[in-house]
């Protein structure tokens, strides 16, 4: 191979690296110094002290949805941070989520297993590693609005077996538009107590996100 | 008009004069608007997810594949016309479809 061919391969390597990387953001405006910036958790918490909300667009909304999946299917646009549940007649609902930060997101088509209300939270061995202060969580922390997982969870199957992933509610409800989850979808509470009624078990999800890695099946 | 009275009407006049600049500068706050939150913008270019799917379904009839074993692994914009690369079934297709979600194109990567 030619060193032109080489340094070519390495010049498109490095502009999708960089497309992907640049793919996920979201900006806000500061007026004062007239620049978009990264809206990242510190803009996020900023806003939310603020304005006691998320961002507009990310506020649940019913939309225009053309698509053949049928009414009930849950469908997650990762990039964007939105998740439709498909409604009749081309229209769904668009709630704002949170999703898995850098290395943590992934793509494919799973399914509603089962839900629950309050859910008890258990951090995973490795998350006790990161930060022993959840020691004593280790058997589980019970529901309530301290709890991670907020009001409800829906837990997301892949031929009858449990993919550890979940859509939830938060007690961070600050984070919704950002990219800091390690893997689960997470909704404001009042959003996921409304998806949570409407949303059947064995309903399909697609999961949609660029550049993640496929959850095995597809 | 004795002092006693002058100074009375003095005073009323200047409670009186208080009292409007008093209501003028709460009538005047209540007029001024709630601050607006700064404007978000996403630098995504991907495609919108109706659309990525509408070339799921398309793809999954022309090579007759299961829905479920076909899905969107990126998208770009052409202005008004998106590209959309498909997982079928393991093996990889490209898809264009306009903003009104019909399929202009689909090839097998």
């Amino acid at each position: 191979m030619t060193l032109a061919r080489l340094l070519g391969l390495a010049a498109v390597f490095l502009v999708a690296s960089a497309t992907l990387a640049f793919a996920f953001q979201s900006q806000i405006y500061n007026p004062q110094t007239r620049a978009w910036e990264t809206y990242d958790p510190t803009q996020a918490q900023r806003y939310y002290q603020m304005y006691g909300r998320t961002p507009e667009q990310f506020q649940r909304q019913i939309v225009k949805f053309r698509t053949a999946e049928k009414p009930g299917t849950i469908v997650i646009d990762a990039d964007k941070h939105f998740l439709y549940y498909v409604l009749p007649d081309f229209q769904a609902i668009r709630y704002g989520i949170g999703v898995g930060r850098d290395g943590f997101g992934w793509a494919g088509v799973v399914d509603v297993g089962r839900k629950t209300e309050w859910p008890t939270w258990t951090p995973p061995a490795e998350m006790i590693e990161r930060d022993p202060r959840l020691a004593e969580y280790a058997n589980g922390m019970p529901g309530g609005p301290e709890n991670p997982l907020g009001a409800r969870a829906i837990y997301l199957y892949e031929g009858g077996r449990d993919t550890i992933y979940r859509i939830h509610g938060t007690s961070e409800p600050w984070s919704i538009g950002l990219s800091v989850s390690s893997g689960c979808i997470r909704m404001v509470n009042e959003d996921v107590i409304d998806l949570y009624e409407r949303v059947e078990i064995g309903a399909k999800v697609i999961v949609l996100m660029q550049g993640a890695a496929l959850y095995r099946g597809v | 008009m004795n002092h006693g009275t002058r100074l009375s009407i003095a005073r009323c006049s200047a409670v009186a004069a208080v009292a409007v600049l008093a209501q003028g500068c709460a009538s005047q706050s209540a007029q001024l608007p709630e601050p607006q939150p700064p404007e978000l913008r996403q630098t995504s270019q991907t495609a919108p997810a109706d659309l990525q799917l509408a070339c799921a379904a398309e793809a999954a009839r022309v090579y007759q594949v299961a829905s479920e074993r076909v899905l969107p692994i990126s998208s770009s914009s052409q202005g008004s016309t998106y590209t959309v690369v498909l997982n079928a079934d393991g093996a990889e297709a490209v898809c264009t479809i306009d903003e009104e979600g019909t399929v202009l194109s689909l090839v097998r990567a």
